[in-house]
């Protein structure tokens, strides 16, 4: 089911003096199964256009589409859109409010109108997702738990409605390394069972890993959009909007500059590394 | 709540704009006794002037400085209606059921309503030509003879810039958190009351979550740096009255004089 | 919940001014929320319960002057009314709470919102029968505008109060009353 946006525009606040246009004639398609991160300076328009696609905002103009069906139709059925669409905010700790865990996963859910039993093996489903175990957690109150587990916890509530779409909003920041890793894990995982990803991120190095389209926004515009190792080639193209590259791809530029053969298109670390000894190897290891 | 709101004010260059803060806030008080002292329509008629001169000088739009009174229309109607047919059975134009319309009803609602309309359109244009900050100052200015009475005015001025600095960050979370929840399912305008209280819930408690942890942090901040509520306050900013300051005040005070002695 | 330096107490009272404008603005979106819900008591009552009387007492002052001074609601008109209100709130929730000890964290919640409430409310209808609107004030339309039209949002904060106070303590950012008790 692709999700679409056809010259859509966004303008807050209009008609006062703080009018802004932070979406400006925009068009994406994303399919089944990709796997896109979105990167753009402060101000891009990253946000404005996750929760444009989420139907949190309604479009100044232009069409939102999800399955060729306009979302901000007075007649498009809400519920289908949240049970199609999950939506991960930035920091998504701060929504949990319930007195068990159970039960704030589960808020979504009875929301849609699952019945108890339902719920429950969704509830189940998320948190093991999530690597937690729901006989442990269910009876807690999500607040005593630490921080990442708390983002765990969120992340379970919106997963628990199992959507075909995962918007994500920077959901790496605030997490330690390895917290970082096994949740992009989680991504991948999900991303292989057929669930379209969205990631909002400034991220380079988890993008540049897992990612395999990258779209960077400028001013409310697409400004590049391709696979990982097309968008990452140019280096000052991405710098005139104010992103950075991965880290491996840094490597993998000045180790050529020094006279090293590092083929292009080197973006992941493992594609670094092998490159790097292979060049060696080159030279007699 | 599509964009944080940057309060009222408006910000320009205009003879409003310029004045000090505190001469506005004392002008604004002086104002709000004309007002109250006023009774007739030739009283009236003088205020509908002055007002209207406020209005040019301070160059705000029509629209903002006259906004919050259109929006209290009906409620200016009903006050009208509800003296008009209540307030002296007597003197009545006709009785009809409970209603009695009379003239001196209709006086005494016109009365009213000119007067919460003027009191509105005054201190209106007080937040529309000054910045938060600068008010909050005037006001701890107007209250620090208060310290006298061992109330801890410092204190209080310091919670109340906090609480300013704090409302932009605490509209953006706000409006995060109320998105999020909306993602989640979360609807707000369940018809049944039990509903609208667990409707609240997923609002609400975030929210006071999200904000006693920025509390939380700030206060941390603040005693790692050694800041003691007890401490003696910063001296006051000194007074910088200008001639227009002046000025403004004195118009504003033969205003109230005129209202009292001959209108 | 004695335990809380002066400073975190002052820092608590500015987050709920700040939240006497923030959420009335957050219900804006729901038709007639404001009547409903009463969203500005909430962190008035809630300053008073966790930092006590003099705090609620400047919560409830302030909160509702901020909101008019920064968002224009409520008007001047009726917001001395507001402030005498919400103040009594904030002062009343403050004192009951120190006075009432059951030894239940929600008995003594209850009992607290409950009284401050009514008083409030009492004390409000006095002020404005004798100040500021004396005469146009009748018994009547204080029981109507009081509990009447004001009591879905009783229930609601009856309900929300508690809940928020069991998630603030759960969270650790505010101590325990009952710390053996209260798991």
């Amino acid at each position: 089911m692709p999700i679409s946006l056809e010259s859509v525009s966004y303008t807050y606040a209009p008609g006062t003096a703080f009018q802004c246009r932070a979406i400006d004639g925009l068009s994406l398609t994303v399919d089944d199964g990709e796997f896109v991160g979105i990167m753009g300076s402060t101000g891009s328009g990253k946000s404005t256009l996750i929760q444009l696609m989420a139907g949190l905002l309604t479009p100044s103009s232009g069409r939102v589409l999800l399955d060729g069906e306009d979302i901000h139709q007075k007649s498009y059925d809400r519920i289908k859109l949240r049970r199609r669409v999950g939506l991960v905010f930035q920091y998504p700790e701060y929504q949990l409010f319930e007195r068990t865990v159970e039960k704030d996963v589960g808020f979504a859910l009875r929301r849609l109108g699952y019945g108890p039993e339902e719920t429950r093996e969704a509830v189940r489903r998320a948190l093991k997702t999530v690597g937690l175990d729901y006989d442990k957690v269910r009876d807690k109150s999500p607040l005593g738990f630490s921080g990442g587990e708390k983002r765990r916890i969120a992340i379970a509530g919106v997963l628990a409605s199992d959507p075909g779409i995962l918007i994500l909003d920077e959901p790496v920041a605030g997490l330690d390394p390895l917290g970082r890793d096994a949740f992009l894990d989680m991504l991948e995982g999900l991303n292989a069972k057929g669930v379209t990803i969205l990631m909002v991120s400034h991220n380079a190095d988890a993008l540049s890993e897992h990612a395999r389209r990258i779209v960077t926004l400028k001013e409310g515009r697409v400004f590049l959009d391709g696979s990982v190792k097309e968008v990452f080639s140019d280096i000052f193209a991405l710098k005139s909007c104010g992103i950075c590259c991965g880290q491996s791809r840094l490597a993998a530029e000045l180790l050529r500059e020094r006279g090293m053969d590092i083929p292009e298109g080197t973006v992941k670390y493992a594609e670094l590394l092998s490159a790097v000894l292979s060049a060696r190897g080159g030279e007699g290891k | 709540m599509n964009a944080v709101p940057t309060g009222v004010y408006q910000p320009g260059s205009s003879f409003l704009h310029r004045l000090c803060a505190f001469a506005k806030l004392l002008c604004l008080i002086v104002l709000l006794c004309a007002v109250v002292a006023t009774g007739s329509l030739s009283g009236y008629a003088l205020l509908l002037l002055f007002t209207a001169g406020l209005l040019l000088l301070s160059r705000v739009p029509l629209r903002s400085a006259l906004g919050s009174a259109w929006r209290l229309r009906w409620f200016f109607l009903i006050i009208l209606l509800m003296n008009t047919c209540f307030f002296n059975p007597e003197g009545a134009w006709f009785s009809l059921w409970i209603f009695t319309p009379s003239p001196a009803g209709l006086m005494q609602g016109l009365n009213v309503v000119l007067r919460v309309l003027f009191i509105l359109v005054f201190s209106n244009l007080l937040t529309l030509t000054t910045a938060p900050m600068e008010l909050t100052r005037a006001i701890e200015l107007l209250l620090s003879p208060l310290g006298l009475l061992k109330i801890p005015v410092g204190q209080v001025a310091m919670i109340l810039s906090v609480a300013i600095q704090f409302v932009p960050t605490l509209f953006e979370e706000t409006d995060m958190i109320r998105k999020a929840q909306t993602a989640r399912g979360a609807k707000f305008d369940s018809p049944r009351l039990l509903d609208k209280a667990g409707a609240a819930a997923p609002l609400v408690v975030p929210i006071f979550l999200a904000a006693f942890k920025r509390a939380d942090e700030l206060a941390l901040a603040m005693e790692a740096r050694g800041y003691r509520t007890d401490a003696p306050s910063r001296p006051g900013r000194r007074l910088s009255g200008t001639w227009r300051d002046a000025a403004a005040l004195v118009c504003c005070c033969l205003l109230w004089a005129v209202q009292i002695l001959y209108l | 919940m004695q335990k809380m330096s002066a400073v975190k107490k002052s820092i608590i009272t500015a987050v709920c001014i700040a939240l006497c404008v923030v959420l009335p603005q957050a219900f804006h979106a729901v038709p007639n929320a404001g009547a409903i819900y009463l969203p500005m008591h909430i962190p008035v009552l809630l300053c008073g319960l966790i930092c006590g009387w003099s705090y609620g007492l400047l919560c409830g002052l302030a909160g509702p002057a901020l909101s008019a001074l920064l968002t224009g609601m409520p008007p001047a008109a009726v917001l001395p009314g507001m402030m005498v209100e919400c103040g009594v709130y904030g002062l009343a929730a403050g004192l009951l709470m120190q006075l009432v000890r059951t030894k239940h964290l929600y008995a003594d919640l209850y009992i607290s919102l409950a009284a401050a409430m009514l008083l409030g409310r009492v004390v409000s209808g006095i002020a404005k029968a004798l100040i500021f609107s004396a005469g146009s004030y009748s018994m009547a339309s204080w029981v109507a505008g009081s509990f009447v039209t004001a009591l879905p949002g009783i229930v609601i904060q009856l309900a929300l109060l508690p809940s928020i106070v069991y998630a603030l303590m759960r969270a650790r950012l505010i101590p325990q009353r009952y710390p053996k008790d209260e798991e």
